[in-house]
């Protein structure tokens, strides 16, 4: 796989009484100073974009605690996390506080790699604006950009008057070399978009072999060839019946006053430019919804993998990360309670991004979200739902929950901004037709 | 002509609704703002609140007396004190109940407790803003609402004055040009005057999402229906230290010509507010102040995207480009119009202190006076009206693929930003923008409509 962006999710049971209370405390103390506390640096992680500790409680006090770990990193899941010992043994400190870890034991790191992948799960769907290019790629991308202003904007400033756009150009990748000679400047492209074309028509033929086979198998078994596209077909008719019953019958919460936000939620929103989400609803009861949940997050991961790869899920610009993990309830004996976790990692305010999802994304997000609990009315799936704003964000907020510690590895860069820097460098050291070179030097 | 997705206010809602929503009073030049925290004793304050709710002047024009206009703003600490239940309060969005001076990070505001009014400790109940056609006028009505006010126990701020009403802000530009047009008054917006849902204004009526917004109800009246959500902001301005730093980076640029320097100062000014000082737009206009775009028919004739995506003519970072992107906010021109038109509020400020003539102010010298804006903004949601605006669009340093670059006017409450201006080869990038506006407190209130002062009036026990 090309793809080198991975997205770990960690959920570890928190034991309670001083187990819990003692790593309270330490995530507060790590939140309260991220590059220099005495437990636990997040920049200490090699190759992460973003991660998190959050605790989920269950509100009805049913289901245990559980220590949440969001990262997203470089390079595969096992060497990364192999990494993480080596380099950030101190992370046990964190996990020394959940159920099942023995203290000591990321300095085997086989064992600590078992430890955290029996606890990690796969998201449902994983969507990032920048598939596949790595954080020092990001890194090194901001700082050619940074010195491209620098060479422009402070003394000895070039003399641009007069002189032809190409050579402008020259001009500034020489200087740009001779004063950073360290940057990399390479002329590469990490984002190919002939991938998202040639993803495409892999994805048309496999629907060809697909159909074809439908159609074919039959013909070659003999007289029953009817049989699976009926049963397709069949299955098809009562499952869009079954969805229309349940969308008239489900409840929607009706909201009279707006939800009241956990201190803890608005203590830590609104930063300039990056802010994170986590939100958890319990899935609507039934193996239908989960069923059918999977489905739509499969589809969704599916696009966000090899069509929307650079930087817009479903027109929405601004979000650097975002997953959706189902956490299935395995207990016995009671009625199963599966929850959807939702992470995202976004620029902006939470009224913007909220305001994106209706006015992008509305249709992704019903499609979604209206197999959880109390989702705003929908229709056929993807209709209405997160179009009644009021509804749909007082929702969100009845479901989201505090993050005890958050860190960015590309703080101060937005989306557009990330991508804007990829596209200035793989173009800076590189003859360009007359039209690019125009956009290129606007950019700057 | 009519938009059957927009309702229309009736008669009847006309003479409900507070004149201010529909009008800013520009015929009567000079106003009064008193900000007020009730006293203690409820039954008082909504004696007060009774006699003073026949004195407040309606949109309809046969309600209106001949001269004097007297509008009324509480704050969900306001309807505390009269006694509003807190379970009706409850029902107000989050964002007006906690405050403006909470929303200090959101706002990248200065800090709250070094404001003037509505700082952490300084809660503000009520305001009662007062029009005149006179000076005098104006005197002996504030005189008279204070003295109404301290008889009924409340503490009253000291009095904010402004007048005469002047076109320009104090920076020495035309100003609140760009208003969403409202249904229900006039018959038909001016040319580029985007129509809005009178519900993104007015609680009780469909909003852009076709859907009526939360509403507090007492009982069985609904204190919402009518009203409108305003926005207090007391912005200091310095006049000096905004057009003596484009002078000083107009002669770094220029070189020594006094002329060519001088006509650059403008010129930057108008680059970094997104206007000319008439009011013309840049699009329209981009290399002179030609004031013949200053008509009314012409102030907002134009749209970004077809002549000016990459802001060689408006800077994406100007001022006025960010408080409303038009058509250029992404996506296409519906999809951006759609979206930006959900976020509309109608402005109704006024300005404060003496002027400082241009020339003056690009010496750089300051003059040591207080002078600047009563912000003043109605919406039907504060989070999705101002709040946005200033945070997601103004404040916000990475505005549309900038970088580092809050808005240059209002967007930083400290430290120096830096300003793109797109030119050919290449942009010319200002530094070292300093503060030149600066929030001195204020306040998030609601604007009833006559019927809810009423209703408020009356008491619990009604």
């Amino acid at each position: 796989m090309l793809d080198t962006t991975q997205a770990l999710t960690v959920l570890a049971e928190v034991a309670d009484g001083p187990p819990r209370a003692l790593l309270e405390r330490r995530l507060a103390e790590i939140a309260r100073d991220l590059e220099g506390n005495a437990i636990f640096c997040p920049g200490a992680l090699p190759d992460t974009h973003f991660m998190r500790f959050v605790i989920i409680d269950d509100p009805h006090r049913e289901l245990p605690a559980l220590l949440a770990w969001e990262t997203n990193h470089d390079r595969r899941t096992d060497e990364y996390l192999a990494e993480v010992a080596r380099r950030v043994p101190s992370i046990e400190r964190v996990f020394e506080c959940c159920v099942g870890y023995r203290p000591g034991m990321i300095a085997q790191v086989d064992d600590w790699v078992g430890w955290i992948k029996q606890r990690s799960y796969p998201a449902g769907a994983f969507y990032t604006s920048y598939r596949g290019v790595p954080r020092n790629r990001i890194l090194n991308d901001r700082d050619v950009h940074a010195a491209i202003r620098a060479v422009l904007d402070e003394p000895p400033r070039l003399a641009l008057g007069g002189i032809p756009p190409a050579e402008i150009q020259r001009r500034i990748c020489e200087e740009v070399k001779r004063r950073r000679p360290r940057l990399d400047c390479a002329a590469r492209l990490d984002v190919e978009p002939q991938l998202r074309l040639a993803a495409l028509v892999a994805i048309a033929l496999a629907i060809l072999v697909v159909v074809a086979a439908i159609i074919a198998l039959p013909v070659l078994v003999g007289p029953g060839w009817l049989a699976l596209p009926a049963t397709l077909v069949v299955v098809g008719v009562a499952g869009y019946g079954a969805l229309r019953r349940r969308e008239c019958t489900d409840l929607a919460t009706a909201y009279v006053r707006p939800v009241d936000v956990a201190p803890a939620v608005r203590a830590a929103e609104d930063q300039v430019t990056q802010n994170q989400l986590t939100h958890i609803v319990d899935i609507k009861p039934g193996v239908f919804r989960l069923a059918l949940l999977w489905l739509v997050l499969r589809s969704i991961d599916l696009l966000a993998r090899f069509y929307f790869v650079h930087g817009a899920l479903g027109g929405i610009t601004a979000i650097h990360f975002a997953r959706w993990v189902i956490l299935r309830d395995t207990r016995t004996g009671v009625p199963r309670r599966h929850r959807l976790l939702f992470f995202s990692n976004y620029d902006g305010s939470w009224e913007s991004y909220l305001g994106e999802f209706i006015d992008r994304a509305a249709s992704g997000l019903t499609a979604v979200w209206s197999n959880t609990r109390g989702f705003p009315a929908t229709e056929r799936l993807l209709g209405l739902g997160a179009r009644d704003e009021e509804a749909f964000k007082q929702w969100t907020r009845e479901h989201q929950i505090a993050t005890q510690v958050w860190w960015s590895g590309v703080p101060d860069q937005t989306v557009q901004n990330v991508i804007d820097d990829l596209w200035i460098r793989s173009r800076l050291d590189r003859g360009l037709a007359d039209h690019e070179l125009a956009s290129w030097l606007r950019k700057l | 002509m009519t938009d059957p997705a927009i309702d229309l206010p009736s008669e009847a809602d006309l003479e409900d609704i507070q004149g201010i929503v529909y009008t800013g009073w520009t015929d009567h030049p000079w106003s009064g703002f008193l900000f007020a925290r009730l006293g203690p004793d409820p039954a008082a304050s909504r004696a007060w609140l009774d006699s003073l709710r026949h004195s407040v002047t309606p949109v309809a024009k046969r309600c209106r007396r001949p001269h004097g206009r007297l509008q009324i703003a509480l704050s969900p600490t306001g309807f505390a004190a009269l006694e509003v239940p807190h379970d009706v309060i409850a029902m107000m969005p989050t964002e007006a109940t906690a405050g403006m001076a909470s929303r200090q990070r959101a706002l990248a505001d200065s800090d709250p407790a070094s404001w003037q009014l509505g700082g952490p400790s300084d809660p503000l109940d009520v305001l009662v803003m007062v029009y005149t056609r006179s000076e005098a006028d104006r005197d002996r009505d504030v005189a008279r609402e204070r003295a109404a006010l301290e008889a009924a126990g409340a503490r009253v701020h000291r009095s904010e004055l402004s007048g005469p009403l002047v076109k320009t802000e104090h920076f020495g530009f035309a100003d609140g040009l760009s208003q969403p047009f409202l249904s229900g008054q006039h018959t038909a917006p001016r040319a580029g005057e985007d129509r809005v849902a009178t519900g993104e204004i007015l609680l009780g009526y469909r909003n852009a999402y076709g859907k009526l917004p939360l509403t507090p109800h007492w009982g069985d009246s609904d204190l919402g229906k009518n009203g409108t959500y305003l926005v207090f902001r007391k912005l200091q301005q310095n006049v000096a230290a905004f057009w003596g730093w484009l002078a000083d980076q107009a002669r770094g640029l220029a070189g020594d010509d006094p002329a060519a320097v001088a006509q650059l100062t403008e010129q930057l000014g108008a680059k970094i507010m997104g206007r000319w000082l008439s009011g013309a737009s840049l699009v329209l206009s981009p290399d002179r102040d030609d004031r013949a775009f200053a008509t009314l028919d012409q102030l907002n004739a134009f749209n970004y995207l077809k002549h000016d995506a990459a802001g060689l003519r408006c800077p994406i970072a100007s001022h006025a480009r960010r408080a409303n992107p038009r058509d250029a906010r992404g996506g296409d021109e519906q999809v951006s119009k759609t979206i930006v038109n959900r976020h509309r509020i109608i402005r109704r400020g006024r300005s404060y202190g003496v002027p400082m003539p241009v020339e003056r102010a690009i010496t750089g010298r300051d003059d040591g006076a207080e002078r600047g804006l009563y912000f003043i903004c109605l919406q039907a949601s504060i989070a999705r009206g101002f709040e946005f605006i200033q945070q997601t669009w103004l404040a916000n340093p990475g505005f549309l693929g900038l970088h580092r670059e809050p808005d240059p006017i209002i967007g930083h409450a400290g430290g120096a930003c830096h300003i793109t201006i797109p030119a050919d080869p290449v942009r010319i990038r200002l530094a070292n923008a300093p503060t030149v506006v600066t929030n001195r407190g204020g306040g998030y209130f609601f604007v009833p409509s006559l019927t809810a002062l009423a209703r408020i009036a009356a008491g619990p026990y009604a």
